[in-house]
C-alpha cells in the first residue's frame, strides 16, 4: 500500500517540478511518511536531468505542411479545370506528376513550372503570420534572401538563358521591395533596433541584388539601387531614433506613429485622426501586404498606419500603410473626397488639441465611420 | 494528457487540435511551433544528422496535418512522437539492405546522448554508470522522461505501455539508482577509510628502537 502511495506521490512531485515548482516546496508539501524517500528520489531525478546532453544544431522551421495544403488545393483546382475542358486523362497524369513534389517545389527556380506553386506556398506562410507585422517583416526578408539564392543559382546555371535571368532578377527585386517596405513599417520598434543583423542582412541583400541586376540591365540597376539606398537610409534613421530612445517602449517625441482613418489628404500632407504628417519624396505608400501604392490610391476614410519622424514642429511621414479601404455607406450620397485639397496647417502627432481639427473634417469623419466598422488601432 | 508546450496548457493544446481538425491552418501552425523543437530533438538524437532530422520532422508534421482528423485531441503529443518513431524506423529501413526491427529500436533507444564522458564531473560519471546498470526498459524510460523531457502519456504512446506501468518502472528505476548510489557511496567511504588506514600505518613512527 505504502509502495503504491510512493509511486503516486513520486509521479505527482515530478510533475510539479516539471511545471516549475521549487524542489524544497514540493518536498515540504509531501506527507511526512513518504517525505524522506521521495525527497531522495527527487534529488536523483534532478541529477539525471542535469546530465549534459550532446548539443543539437538549431533547426530551420520550414512549415512544409502548408505547402502540402497549397498543393492539395492546387491539385484540386487543376483537376476541376482540366475536367471542365474534358482532358481527364491528362489531368490524371498531371496529378500524378504534381503529387509528392513538396521538396521539388521548395527547390524550384524562377522559370520552372513549380515556381508558381512555391510562391503560393509563401503567400500561405505570410497569411499564417499576418497578425504580427514583425513576423511578416522577418518572413519577407527571409523570402527575399531565398529569392537571392534562387537568382544566384539561375545565374550560375550555364543552361539559363537571358529571359530566365531577367525573371530571376525581377522576382528578387519585387521581393526585396516587399521586405524593405515591411521593415520600414516596423523600423521604429525595439525588435529591429535591438537586432543589428536585420540591417546587415538588408545591406547584404541589396548590394548582391544590385550586382545581379547590373548583369541584366545596368541602367535599371542604378535607379533600383538609388531607391533601395533611400529606403535603407529611412530604415536606419528610424532605427537610430528608436535606439536613442531605448528604455521607452513607446516613442513619444522623435518617432511619430498613428493608426486611424484619413481625415484629410493632399499632395503635401496627410491627416490621420488628429495627427498631421508632411509628405515628401521619401514617403512610401504601401498596402498591408507590403506591395507598393501611390498617394492617389489613398482617400479620406481609409484606415491607415503612418510611421514617421518628428522634425521640429513637423511630423514627416516615412511610410503610410493602407490597413483598410474606405467603403462608402449605401445610404450616403457624398463620395469620399479624393486627395485634391491642400492644407498648410501642420502639427506634431502628439498634439491632441481637438480644436485644431477643422470642422469639416469632423463632419466627414462621422459620415465615414458609418461605412464600416472601425478596427481598434494597431500599436 | 501531456503538457508538452513550453507555455501552452493541456487545455490550449486540446483546443488547438480541435480547431486544426476543423481545417484551421493557424491553429496547426501554433501546434507546430509548440512541438517542433521537441520532435526535432527526439529525431536528431536518433539519426545524428541535422538535415535528415529537419526533413523527418517536417514529414512528421505533414503526416500529422493530413491525419489530424484521426487523433484524439487529448493525446496529440504522444501521437506526434509515435509518428516520429515510425519515420525514424522508415529512415533506417530505407538506408539498410537487411533490416532487423529489434536492431533499429536498439539503435534509436540505447544511446543516452550524453556529452563526452571526459567532460562529466565525477558524480555525473558515477550516475551515468549506474543508469547503464538498469534494465533496458528502465533505461529507456529514464532517458525519455528525464533526458528528453517526455511526459508519461507520451512515453506510453511511444513504447505501448500503460501509464500506470510507466509510473511503476520509473519509481523502481529511481529506487534502484538510490540503492546503487548508497552502495557506491559506502564503497567509496570504505575505500577512503581503507586508504586512510594504509596512510596512517605508513606514517606511524617506528618506535621499535625507542627505549621506554
Amino acid at each position: 500500500m505504502l509502495r503504491n502511495k510512493s509511486v503516486k506521490f513520486l509521479d505527482q512531485a515530478l510533475r510539479e517540478l516539471k511545471n516549475g515548482a521549487n524542489i524544497e516546496d514540493v518536498i515540504l508539501s509531501l506527507p511526512a511518511k513518504v517525505r524522506p524517500e521521495i525527497a531522495e528520489s527527487l534529488r536523483i531525478a534532478e541529477s539525471i536531468k542535469a546530465l549534459p546532453l550532446q548539443s543539437i544544431p538549431a533547426p530551420e522551421h520550414r512549415r512544409l505542411f502548408l505547402q502540402h495544403t497549397v498543393e492539395k488545393v492546387s491539385r484540386f483546382t487543376l483537376f476541376i479545370q482540366t475536367m471542365q475542358t474534358g482532358y481527364a486523362i491528362s489531368a490524371a497524369i498531371v496529378i500524378l506528376l504534381v503529387a509528392g513534389t513538396a521538396t521539388a517545389t521548395e527547390r524550384s527556380l524562377p522559370g520552372s513550372p513549380l515556381f508558381g506553386l512555391k510562391k503560393a506556398f509563401e503567400v500561405a506562410q505570410i497569411k499564417i503570420v499576418a497578425h504580427n507585422p514583425a513576423s511578416i517583416a522577418q518572413l519577407e526578408l527571409s523570402l527575399a534572401n531565398q529569392r537571392l539564392t534562387d537568382a544566384q543559382q539561375v545565374f550560375s546555371d550555364q543552361s539559363s538563358n537571358s529571359a530566365d535571368k531577367a525573371q530571376a532578377v525581377q522576382e528578387l527585386n519585387n521581393q526585396t521591395q516587399l521586405a524593405l517596405n515591411q521593415i520600414q513599417q516596423i523600423a521604429s520598434s525595439q525588435a529591429v533596433a535591438k537586432d543589428p543583423t536585420i540591417i546587415q542582412n538588408l545591406e547584404n541583400l541589396t548590394s548582391k541584388q544590385a550586382s545581379l541586376q547590373s548583369q541584366v540591365n545596368p541602367k535599371i540597376a542604378q535607379s533600383a539601387e538609388t531607391q533601395n539606398q533611400q529606403a535603407l537610409k529611412n530604415i536606419k534613421n528610424l532605427v537610430a531614433v528608436a535606439n536613442d530612445q531605448s528604455g521607452t517602449s513607446i516613442p513619444s517625441q522623435k518617432i511619430a506613429q498613428a493608426s486611424d482613418i484619413i481625415t484629410d489628404i493632399s499632395a503635401s500632407t496627410i491627416t490621420v485622426g488628429k495627427n498631421i504628417f508632411q509628405i515628401d519624396s521619401s514617403t512610401k505608400f504601401v498596402a498591408v501586404n507590403g506591395s507598393a501604392l501611390k498617394l492617389s490610391d489613398f482617400y479620406k476614410g481609409d484606415l491607415v498606419t503612418v510611421t514617421g519622424t518628428v522634425s521640429g514642429e513637423l511630423n514627416i511621414a516615412q511610410i503610410v500603410t493602407l490597413t483598410k479601404k474606405y467603403v462608402a455607406p449605401v445610404t450616403t450620397t457624398t463620395p469620399p473626397t479624393p486627395n485634391t485639397t491642400d492644407t498648410s496647417t501642420t502639427s506634431p502627432a502628439t498634439d491632441n488639441n481637438a480644436s485644431s481639427i477643422p470642422e469639416t473634417v469632423n463632419q466627414t469623419q462621422n459620415n465615414i465611420t458609418g461605412g464600416f466598422i472601425l478596427e481598434s488601432p494597431t500599436q | 494528457m501531456a503538457n508538452s508546450g513550453k507555455n501552452t496548457s493541456d487545455k490550449d493544446i486540446a483546443e488547438l487540435v480541435k480547431k486544426a481538425q476543423d481545417g484551421d491552418e493557424y491553429s496547426f501552425s501554433k501546434l507546430y511551433d509548440t512541438y517542433f523543437d521537441r520532435i526535432y530533438s527526439f529525431i536528431y538524437f536518433r539519426v545524428h544528422h541535422k538535415e535528415v532530422a529537419e526533413d523527418l520532422t517536417e514529414d512528421v508534421f505533414i503526416k500529422a496535418w493530413t491525419k489530424i482528423a484521426s487523433v484524439n485531441s487529448d493525446s496529440f503529443g504522444g501521437w506526434l512522437y509515435s509518428i516520429a518513431k515510425n519515420k525514424i524506423i522508415d529512415h533506417y529501413r530505407k538506408h539498410r539492405e537487411v533490416v532487423d526491427l529489434a536492431e533499429i529500436e536498439n539503435v534509436i533507444e540505447a544511446d543516452l546522448n550524453i556529452v563526452e564522458e571526459a567532460d562529466l564531473k565525477i558524480n555525473q560519471k558515477l550516475l551515468l554508470d549506474m543508469i547503464r546498470e538498469l534494465t533496458p526498459e528502465q533505461q529507456i524510460i529514464m532517458k525519455l522522461k528525464f533526458l528528453e523531457g517526455l511526459e508519461n502519456e507520451e512515453i506510453s504512446e511511444l513504447i505501448s505501455k500503460s501509464i500506470g506501468s510507466i509510473r511503476v518502472v520509473q519509481h523502481r528505476a529511481i529506487q534502484k539508482l538510490q540503492e546503487k548510489f548508497k552502495q557506491k557511496e559506502n564503497n567509496l567511504l570504505l575505500n577512503i577509510l581503507g586508504v586512510n588506514n594504509v596512510i596512517t600505518k605508513s606514517i606511524k613512527p617506528d618506535r621499535s628502537n625507542v627505549k621506554e
